[in-house]
């Protein structure tokens, strides 16, 4: 069963931190890296190189509007993955949703106020399943839409990989 | 309520009678499009976990284009199995380097996508083929999934429908009109839905002008776009492929997010600015700007009304001495008609580099800009590092106005060019 319910120190974010050279440098795209353990030890490397050192699993990442903008290479996703975090974003637009999905992050986008709500220190809970979220520094709790059943089956499955062998084992029980 | 032409695509490939907005469900693609340089790691991956077969190994279309040829002995290598091992899991559909373009290009002057398809691949500006009238969101790294399961999840989306009308004026080309509409409907309108283009104005437009409009949709997070399918989409197709062609719209009670309309005549030629490519602005408030590099080429410009764009400003005039001009047709196709045509010639006359079809700049392994650098031309995005160093600045244009700044040395306005007479 995954566990849903997470509790973690939060690192927020501003707007429109982007994919290549934010969330991953473009480089590890142009090597075509997937392991998710390298990739983790460069995550946020352009913002802070020493950022990706001091982030726990099980941390979240709380961003603001259209969080790893542009092209929606995996290799910043998978980054998040391999150090174990999840992501609350005000937005995130579509590319940029199903790579986090795929990697198997979870992710909560929209979270309308999410910024507001939690700062960079915070130990906020989060469950995923319903969308309440509390934060424990500041005594205060909100609710936000859940995660998507579809998605959920998918950062479940520990990401696409996982789901894809769950839909091949359907595939090939229905005999097609 | 009728249907969108997305809802109607996305309806039969999930093998239901209609669809609502809003819906989460699995979908058949009918065409997978992929390149030759991420399919060996797919291939190892998908075989890591067991997985030696794809579920419909004829719907994958293959393509070099991101690095051709290769640049170093480990592309080569790679590019050396990779026809086994397309072979060995049944993907016959394979344009290795000499019969290459641009995937997004070269897939639909090889016919293979078709009206009222649902295609879906890797590479985010697979939007291109809306062109044709095909559905076509792009998977990113999911791509794998799809190969294997032959299936792709999708949320219904809204459709935005644009309508054009009247005929651009001289000096603006489709890259002006398309990356206008994003910049003035936003992020926030565009995001998760279709841009479904239609009206008046498209009977003068070609598939050129389509693709550019579908391929540029992608840059401020739309699903996909789509250019409805009409009299100049069936004759284009005819001389492509022998299929029946699906004809199918949107019904004329379809239910649209918003419906934007424009007349063409009120256009001038526009700049995407550093940072994004919706920082869009009419190219006066950034003349001056000096460039080291003009790059005419891309998914999203090198095609020949570009070529032909081009060498209609360097005709009889010479690159400027500080700059260096690259010219890369989007296909082998457009590579053979530029030379049949003259162009090549002049590009070459005038002191630029042509080179064969590849992404090369746009993905930034070839002609990499270096801090400082200044760029002006076609590609597809000007996110910082698009093409090298993050320090460099990247100036998004149509093919006349990067030629104009190739000759001037900077940023200028095409008509202000043109009037001078002098240069």
């Amino acid at each position: 069963m995954t566990n849903w319910l997470w509790k973690g120190r939060v690192w927020a974010f501003g707007d429109a931190l982007p994919n290549d050279n934010g969330l991953m440098p473009i480089s590890f795209t142009r090597a075509q890296v997937y392991d998710e353990q390298v990739l983790a030890k460069h995550c946020f490397e352009d913002l802070d190189p020493s950022l990706a050192a001091r982030i726990q699993p099980g941390d979240i990442i709380v961003a603001g509007k259209n969080f790893g903008c542009g092209n929606p290479h995996t290799q910043g996703f998978l980054g998040l993955k391999g150090l174990g975090v999840a992501v609350l974003a005000e937005s995130m637009s579509r590319g940029p949703l199903r790579a986090c999905v795929n990697a198997g992050v979870p992710v909560l986008a929209p979270a309308p106020g999410i910024c507001a709500f939690a700062q960079t220190g915070d130990i906020v809970t989060v469950d995923f399943e319903h969308g309440s979220i509390e934060n424990l520094t500041q005594n205060s709790k909100t609710e936000i839409p859940a995660l998507p059943v579809i998605m959920r089956d998918i950062v479940a499955a520990g990401g696409g990989i996982g789901f894809m062998l769950e839909r091949l084992q359907a595939l090939a029980a229905r005999g097609s | 309520m009728g249907n969108t032409l997305a809802q109607k695509i996305i309806a039969r490939t999930s093998g239901r009678s209609s669809v609502s907005v809003g819906e989460v469900v699995i979908c058949e693609p009918d065409v997978i499009e992929t390149i030759d340089l991420v399919m060996p790691h797919y291939i190892k991956t998908l075989a890591e976990h067991g997985v030696h077969r794809l579920r419909y190994p004829e719907r994958i279309v293959v393509f070099a284009d991101h690095e051709v040829p290769s640049q170093s002995p480990a592309t080569a290598m790679m590019k050396k199995r990779l026809p086994r091992q397309l072979e060995e899991l049944g993907v016959r559909h394979f344009y290795s380097e000499g019969r290459h373009g641009i995937s997004h290009q070269a897939i639909i002057e090889h016919g293979h996508v078709l009206p009222g398809m649902l295609v879906t691949g890797p590479d985010t500006h697979i939007t291109t083929l809306g062109c044709v009238g095909a559905l076509s969101p792009p998977l990113n790294y999911e791509a794998v999934q799809a190969m294997a399961t032959g299936e792709m999840w999708l949320r219904v989306p809204e459709t935005i429908r644009i309508e054009l009308s009247g005929v651009p004026p001289p000096g603006v080309m489709s890259r002006d009109v398309a990356q206008w509409i994003i910049h003035r409907l936003g992020a926030d309108l565009c995001d998760y839905r279709v841009l479904e283009y239609g009206g008046p104005a498209f009977a003068a437009l070609d598939m050129d002008f389509r693709m550019t409009l579908c391929n540029v949709a992608i840059d401020v997070g739309a699903k996909a776009a789509l250019v409805e399918p009409d009299e100049v989409t069936a004759a284009y197709l005819r001389a492509r492929t022998t299929a029946v062609l699906d004809m199918t719209r949107s019904d004329a009670d379809a239910e649209y997010a918003l419906v934007f309309r424009q007349d063409l005549a009120d256009f001038e030629p526009m700049v995407a600015a550093p940072p994004s490519p919706d920082n869009v602005v009419p190219v006066s408030q950034v003349a001056g700007v000096k460039v080291d590099q003009v790059y005419i080429g891309s998914c999203a410009g090198g095609r020949l009304e570009d070529l032909r764009a081009a060498a209609g400003v360097l005709r009889g005039r010479k690159v400027h001495p500080r700059v260096r001009m690259l010219v890369i047709p989007t296909s082998q196709e457009i590579f053979a008609n530029a030379a049949r045509e003259g162009l090549l010639e002049v590009f070459v006359d005038a002191g630029a580099i042509v080179n064969s079809p590849s992404c090369g700049p746009c993905y930034g392994n070839l002609a990499p800009l270096v801090e400082g650098d200044v760029c002006i031309g076609t590609g597809t995005t000007n996110s910082p590092g698009r093409m090298g160093s993050t320090g460099a600045s990247i100036y998004l244009s149509n093919a006349i106005t990067a030629s104009v700044a190739a000759v001037a040395g900077e940023i200028c306005d095409p008509r202000v060019f043109f009037a001078r007479g002098d240069l």
